[in-house]
């Protein structure tokens, strides 16, 4: 019995570490869990925007032209313009639509899977050989190759796994996301929307921008870099509730692949967390003045890669410029806010509003960016060598600089370097008797979960409930329309008719609300407190009645 | 070597086991969305949802809570030197 126990235990142990290790692996694709469950006709207003484009190729003899687009930014101020709510999911094809009787395909970077391609077919055009292809007019997505993503495509019952360099990547987030990922609210606004467009190669660029559609002349911010090698990745995406910078002022983190290395260092700014998580960062800051909108790119290497992350937009005090000077070819500007005087140091930018920001400029510029009060020359930080306007790709080594040391250390232990490839050995051996390879597992695993791949289909349609109840204004009363064209007879009813209007309700809505909320949470509290005992037990309904039942007997057994 | 020879077992035990399993599909139309999503738009404007989600959250919590304790204890239940 003992040893049965014990291999259970080694079982559950081992569970525990290959989850964990699964996990881990999961925590490093590209996966929009929050948006699996998208693929739906019933797409929330408030969605996400995605766009992308694959490249032309040929797959089971028929030549396609792939192009996705969702779009539903109804009051997001959108390349200048309101765009309505839309979905377009195209595949064409330049050979006879007649040779496709099967056609799938999902795309695997995004974690989004086009489970039943019949459903959306609304806007799936297959076009003759003598057709001719149209894409939507975007003056901004010149056909640039760019970085790699799978995927999958169906035809005629063969599955091609596809990789391809997409020709532009785009991605928006709505005020919802945003508040997700990045903060909440911070100007009680309604919406912001943030996106960023990666171009490869060309005129390479990272934009980003995050505005308050409701008011069009408020941009909030926008990011711009030159460089993009990398996939976003929104999963990362990190809220940072402790930052409290300025009005205006964001701080975007974004993993080091998508920057170019030129732009690293220079920086010395923020919390321990935001340097521990992020690679690079770009940061962005607005005029003190709010009137100019400033670039400003800083880098920073920290720990982890691939983290994105986005620091909060500000406080509601913009900062004041105390006065700005020039020291050491460097300009050095004071500000007082909410918390102390931060001080930005730049050999070519200028600060204070005066000078807008020339990118070009910005980008190779040396900036330096740190909170500190201001009491006079004393307060300026000496000898900061990263002030040179030298770029580098690692961070400067904050360890020991006693390389001598180092070196005779290892003098020293040169002549014992057998025990080392002994010891090494032995770990090696027990490694490949005890240690099963990755390979393995991830293989063995992968035919496990097979098995059961409608698993994601469910998942994505709990994602999808899920995102319904998120974004859907419960307060609007529903009116339900009844579409008496559609009805089967021979006769044509023609419109459609209000079958059911709730407007009636809605001056006593709020009233009647607050007493079903009080009747819902004393029950619920209620019930909840005669459930104690077996939420502390973690037992079922069988454990309080058992203890009741033990107590009477011992009472009973008491008289 | 010894431990992936254990999970071939392990797994092959279990990949038996499921092969048994029928294929299970599942697609929804989603034109059924559509009309779930419009009851269910009445409800929740019928109902106070920020109530209605509150608790539904405190009920999963609860549950969530409940099985971890439950787990830990079958854990300690099953280790061998206690």
């Amino acid at each position: 019995m003992k040893y049965i126990k014990r291999i259970v235990l080694l079982l559950f142990l081992f569970l525990v570490w290959s989850s964990g290790e699964k996990a881990e692996a999961a925590g490093q694709t590209f996966e929009f869990k929050h948006y699996s469950g998208m693929i739906t006709e019933t797409l929330p207003d408030d969605m996400p925007y995605y766009f992308w484009s694959l490249n032309s190729s040929e797959y089971g003899g028929v030549y396609f032209d792939s192009f996705f687009e969702f779009r539903s930014i109804p009051k997001a101020k959108w390349w200048g313009s309101n765009r309505p709510y839309s979905i377009n999911w195209n595949i064409s094809s330049r050979t006879f639509a007649s040779s496709i009787s099967d056609l799938t395909w999902s795309v695997g970077n995004f974690g989004l899977t086009l489970r039943d391609s019949t459903s959306y077919y609304s806007n799936f055009d297959l076009y003759t050989e003598e057709g001719q292809l149209i894409y939507p007019a975007n003056p901004y997505v010149p056909p640039y190759t760019g970085p790699t993503c799978t995927v999958s495509l169906k035809v005629n019952g063969v599955e091609y796994t596809i990789t391809e360099r997409y020709q532009h990547y785009f991605l928006s987030y709505s005020s919802d996301s945003v508040r997700l990922y990045f903060f909440d609210n911070p100007f009680t606004v309604d919406y912001y929307d943030l996106y960023t467009y990666v171009l490869y190669p060309g005129p390479q660029a990272v934009v980003g921008y995050i505005w308050d559609s409701e008011n069009p002349d408020f941009l909030g911010s926008r990011f711009y870099s030159g460089l993009a090698e990398s996939r976003l990745h929104p999963e990362s995406f990190d809220y940072a509730s402790n930052c409290d910078l300025y009005f205006g002022t964001g701080v975007l983190a974004l993993p080091a692949k998508l920057l170019a290395p030129s732009y690293s260092g220079l920086i010395d700014l923020l919390p321990d967390e935001m340097k521990a998580c992020t690679d690079y960062i770009i940061y962005r800051y607005l005029s003190p003045s709010a009137s100019t909108n400033d670039y400003i790119f800083l880098g920073h290497t920290g720990e982890k890669l691939d983290y994105f992350l986005l620091m909060n937009w500000g406080s509601r005090v913009i900062p004041v410029l105390d006065h700005n000077r020039v020291r050491n070819n460097l300009v050095v500007g004071y500000f007082d806010s909410l918390k102390g005087q931060w001080v930005i140091e730049s050999d070519s930018i200028g600060i204070g509003g005066s000078n807008d920001f020339v990118v070009p400029e910005v980008v190779f510029s040396t900036l330096s960016f740190y909170q500190q009060r201001y009491t006079g020359e004393s307060d300026l930080r000496p000898g900061l060598s990263y002030y040179s306007p030298v770029l580098y790709n690692t961070p400067p080594d904050s360890g020991s600089d006693d390389g001598e040391s180092d070196d005779s250390l290892g003098d020293e232990i040169t002549g014992i370097k057998w025990v080392d490839n002994i010891l090494f050995g032995i770990a090696d051996l027990f490694s490949s008797l005890f240690v099963p390879r990755k390979s393995f597992l991830d293989k063995k695993i992968n035919s496990l979960t097979s098995r059961f791949s409608f698993w994601q289909s469910m998942t994505a349609t709990v994602n999808s409930f899920v995102t319904f109840l998120k974004n859907t204004d419960f307060t609007e009363p529903p009116v339900l329309m009844l579409d008496l064209s559609a009805a089967n007879s021979t006769i044509n009813y023609g419109l459609s008719a209000c079958a059911l209007d709730f407007t009636w309700y809605e001056p006593y809505k709020e009233d009647v609300d607050i007493i079903l909320s009080a009747v819902l949470w004393l029950t619920f509290i209620w019930n909840s407190f005669r459930n104690l005992p077996n939420i502390i037990n973690g037992t079922g309904g069988s454990f309080a009645s058992a203890v009741v039942n033990a107590d009477k007997s011992d009472r009973k057994g008491g008289k | 070597m010894i431990v992936e020879a254990i999970l071939n077992i392990f797994f092959g035990i279990v990949n038996t086991l499921s092969s048994f399993i029928p294929n299970v599909s599942w697609s929804v139309d989603s034109s059924f969305f559509s009309a779930f999503y419009s009851m269910l738009q009445i409800a929740g404007y019928l109902l106070p949802m920020q109530t209605v989600i509150g608790i539904l959250e405190l009920v999963i919590l609860f549950n969530i809570f409940k099985t971890v304790i439950s787990l830990l204890k079958t854990v300690w239940q099953l280790l061998p030197m206690l």
